[in-house]
């Protein structure tokens, strides 16, 4: 994937989502790493199955098997999150959205074409973690333009407009 | 033909007592060397084919060169962590 830049045009900022939606994929893995654990010793207790006939060895062998498994998983996820990322350049403003790896959506919207941005924090944990929305609308266009789940808005609406202002009339609405 | 269904004996209870059909327990799990091994194959083909769709990303994205540069050799050096576990348990087991 290139993005080529345009004849004098240079990154403002780089805006990933919030750290909470790879936190709570982490969570999901540390819980599957001793989700297995917990299960045989549960299956144990119960009478049901005994593991006396494996090893140390050959659990160590399975306890890394699935360590590397979930490894794996952690930098897929890690990947996507960190190419799901929002560029400003003083030209325009980039949006590379990964779903999945080799499932992407690239968006582009320039400066001298918006009108309004509007920040939208919704929520006790978005309020409290500073997380949300940059919406930008640009002239002669329905479409809406979003920014979403991501750290401290107000900071990326306050670039885009020092950047775009010079462009035309552009309106600057807050919302929380 | 006609198959007449086999009905499990009654427990004291009035339940079926399905014991018999349920077998044993405990579950004794044994698990051998060639499914260690087997079990390795699988989870190297896995691994194998993640690395390199990883690699071809963070080697293609061009706005976060230094970081995933980084990312690729924290990625392969727990790979090979990983793996040496893996072939320390196989041949001692």
């Amino acid at each position: 994937m290139y993005i080529p830049m345009e004849e004098g045009e240079s990154i403002v900022a780089k805006v990933h989502r919030h750290w909470l939606f790879i936190v709570l994929r982490i969570a999901v893995l540390v819980l599957l790493f001793i989700a297995p654990s917990i299960i045989v010793l549960i299956l144990e207790s119960a009478g049901l199955v005994s593991i006396e006939g494996v090893s140390g060895a050959a659990r160590l062998a399975l306890w890394s098997l699935w360590a590397l498994v979930l490894w794996a998983m952690f930098w897929q996820f890690w990947t996507t999150y960190y190419m799901d990322i929002w560029i400003v350049t003083n030209k325009r403003v980039i949006d590379i959205d990964y779903e999945r790896l080799f499932d992407r959506n690239i968006a582009m919207i320039r400066l001298d074409r918006v009108q309004d941005i509007t920040t939208r924090v919704q929520g006790v944990v978005g309020t409290l973690l500073r997380f949300g929305s940059v919406v930008v609308q640009s002239a002669g266009s329905d479409k809406e333009f979003v920014i979403d789940q991501i750290a401290n808005p107000e900071a990326l609406r306050d670039a885009i407009s020092k950047v775009a202002g010079e462009a035309g009339t552009l309106r600057v609405v807050k919302m929380e | 033909m006609v198959v007449s269904p086999s009905v499990p004996p009654i427990s004291a209870a009035g339940l079926p007592d399905l014991t018999g059909a349920l077998g044993s327990f405990p579950i004794s799990i044994e698990l051998s060397s060639l499914v260690l091994v087997v079990l390795t194959v699988l989870v190297g083909i896995f691994i194998g084919a993640v690395s390199v769709v990883l690699i071809y990303h963070w080697r293609r994205f061009p706005f976060e060169h230094d970081i995933f540069r980084t990312a690729e050799r924290v990625y392969l050096s727990g790979v090979a962590l990983m793996l040496v576990g893996v072939v320390i348990g196989i041949l001692a087991a």
